[in-house]
């Protein structure tokens, strides 16, 4: 992907949930290339011998799986920028 | 009243005699934080701060036995939650956003009766290695107004280095702690990754965040993550290794390792002598310089580049406008209320991060970009082990050079993420790795050096840096 069309950076916009305009697609554009010129470099590297899923961070440890009491729904719901009866108001999403 | 020459230790320790009273101290502090205004490096000042002294100085009066920060005003980077006070990771998305509960490295620091007052500038996110990308503005170098402050916990680092603070705490996904202790003057300890419960910071990178002091002394930072490390149930990464105290230790025959691919990368820095001339002190003290071999460095920024911003676009899929704060207004459904909030909300470096990591997992990249660069992630910390088996600890710059100039690197991004080139190994070994100033640059601005060590080696590490300083000063 060294080239980097505007087809690229609306369909990356659209996985990421981001809107762009024109403008602003032309200087992703841009910049994208010169990203990937560079991180490029891992993609061509030829890495053998090494397990990937074998876990780069320490392994957690499990602790006991006993019911607690969470957060009350007032406090969870404090941040959130519509709320109606103890739930997050969203605009209607099934017809 | 000559505060800023103390350690925390003696500070701690006049507090509890009442040398000075927990209240003079905070607002010793506060007023310099009023002072310095102009640098942008503290977003807020908690109004309970002088409340909170006052708590402390209670307590000392009644003869309670207080902890090891007694009094101690401590300046939390804006990413970690604190019950009730406004935490907004410098986004325009979290403006308005209220911590809910505190996070475990801030609790363990009131725990032990410190005092927070308030919390610093930093890349949006901790995106960024300038703070520049902060959505309230740059915080400015601690020595000059037309340099960075550096990133990603810029704030932090110029608070602690103006004496707006004791100390300050900072996280350090891909050197957000030591570059900007480095380019202040100060000294920025990235902890070994599971050494700092991560419980309540922001998620940014998972595998490579980790929490750590930004001090004036190597001392203070070895009190500070004394205090802030440990097990917590609420983070599975935190690992179970028991912190252990070191014995002093002796610069002669001392091994130090020299990372053959970084020193290549650092000969075209123009302070190159300078790092030359410290592996000569140390020689010279009777320790040895040993050249080691870790090839998967030159894919070290690359694999970073990946890593980092996959797990930041899975991180920040939770801000789509429904539960934290900011939403769009005049949307057409719900995704158009994702698409609107996360667009008006997020700045363009998140933005262009989010897509990188995307970019980066979607089917057809996946194998060739976020595996291979897992396989180095995990081939780092391999060699690092085997390092370690010869080496004592690793030696190499922080940075390149002193703070650049505001505004030299924002157009291009690619030249921003360089600035990580030395820093980003430690986060994908996990290795703990710390900054200390060792010298001026050309424009008379600090410099930094990186000691690096064997994981959950800490406090080992902050030994050998302390003789390493004896030497190079």
């Amino acid at each position: 992907m060294k080239t980097v069309t505007s087809e690229d950076i609306k369909h990356l916009a659209s996985l990421s949930a981001l809107d762009f305009d024109e403008e602003k697609i032309e200087e992703f554009k841009g910049e994208f290339e010169s990203i990937l010129g560079f991180v490029d470099q891992i993609a061509n590297a030829k890495i053998e011998g090494v397990d990937t899923f074998n876990r780069s961070v320490p392994v957690a440890q499990l602790r006991e799986d006993e019911a607690k009491e969470s957060a009350p729904v007032e406090v969870l719901l404090k941040n959130a920028p519509k709320q109606r009866k103890g739930y997050f108001n969203v605009p209607k999403v099934v017809d | 009243m000559d505060i800023k020459s103390l350690s925390i230790e003696e500070l701690v320790k006049k507090i509890k005699s009442k040398e000075f009273s927990a209240k003079e101290v905070t607002k010793y502090y506060l007023a310099n934080i009023e002072k310095y205004k102009g640098k942008n490096a503290v977003l807020e000042v908690f109004e309970d701060a002088v409340e909170i002294a006052e708590d402390i100085d209670r307590k000392i009066a009644s003869g309670a036995d207080l902890g090891l920060l007694a009094g101690v005003p401590v300046i939390i980077k804006d990413n970690m939650l604190y019950e009730g006070k406004k935490c907004t990771c410098a986004s325009k998305f979290l403006k308005d956003y209220v911590s809910q509960y505190t996070s475990t490295a801030v609790q363990k620091l009131i725990d032990q009766d410190a005092v927070i007052i308030g919390r610093a500038n930093m890349d949006e996110f901790a995106m960024g290695g300038s703070c520049e990308h902060s959505a309230f503005g740059a915080c400015k170098n601690a020595y000059d107004d037309t340099r960075v402050s550096g990133g990603s916990s810029g704030g932090s680092a110029v608070a602690v280095a103006l004496d707006m603070c004791a100390f300050a705490l900072g996280s350090d996904t891909g050197g957000s702690i030591r570059q900007p202790s480095s380019f202040n003057g100060m000294v920025g300890l990235k902890p070994t990754y599971g050494r700092v419960s991560r419980y309540g910071l922001v998620a940014f990178a998972s595998s490579l965040d980790q929490i750590g002091p930004i001090t004036k002394s190597v001392e203070d930072a070895k009190l500070v993550l004394k205090v802030i490390a440990g097990k917590d149930i609420n983070d599975q990464t935190t690992a179970d290794e028991p912190l252990v105290d070191s014995k002093p230790v002796n610069l002669k025959g001392l091994k130090f390792g020299v990372i053959s691919q970084v020193d290549k990368v650092a000969k075209n820095s123009k302070y190159y002598a300078i790092y030359k001339d410290i592996e000569k002190k140390l020689a010279l003290a009777g320790a040895d310089i040993v050249s080691v071999d870790i090839p998967e460095y030159e894919l070290s920024l690359s694999s970073y580049y990946v890593i980092q911003p996959a797990e930041a676009t899975s991180n920040l899929g939770r801000f789509d406008g429904v539960k934290y704060t900011t939403r769009a207004g005049d949307v057409s459904g719900i995704n158009d209320l994702y698409k609107k909030s996360r667009t008006e909300g997020f700045g363009d470096e998140v933005k262009r991060r989010i897509m990188l990591g995307n970019f980066a997992l979607s089917s057809g990249y996946y194998d060739a970009y976020y595996k291979n660069a897992k396989r180095v992630q995990k081939l780092l910390k391999t060699k690092f082990e085997e390092a370690f088996k010869k080496v004592d600890a690793i030696i190499m710059p922080t940075t390149y050079g002193e703070a650049f100039e505001i505004g030299s690197k924002t157009k291009d991004p690619v030249s921003m993420y360089a600035e990580d080139m030395f820093t980003i190994v430690a986060n994908l070994a996990g290795v703990p790795a710390v900054s200390v100033p060792c010298g001026k640059g050309e424009s008379g601005l600090p410099l930094g050096l990186q000691v690096v060590g064997k994981h959950f080696d800490d406090l080992r590490l902050l030994e050998i840096t302390k003789e390493i300083q004896k030497e190079i000063k």
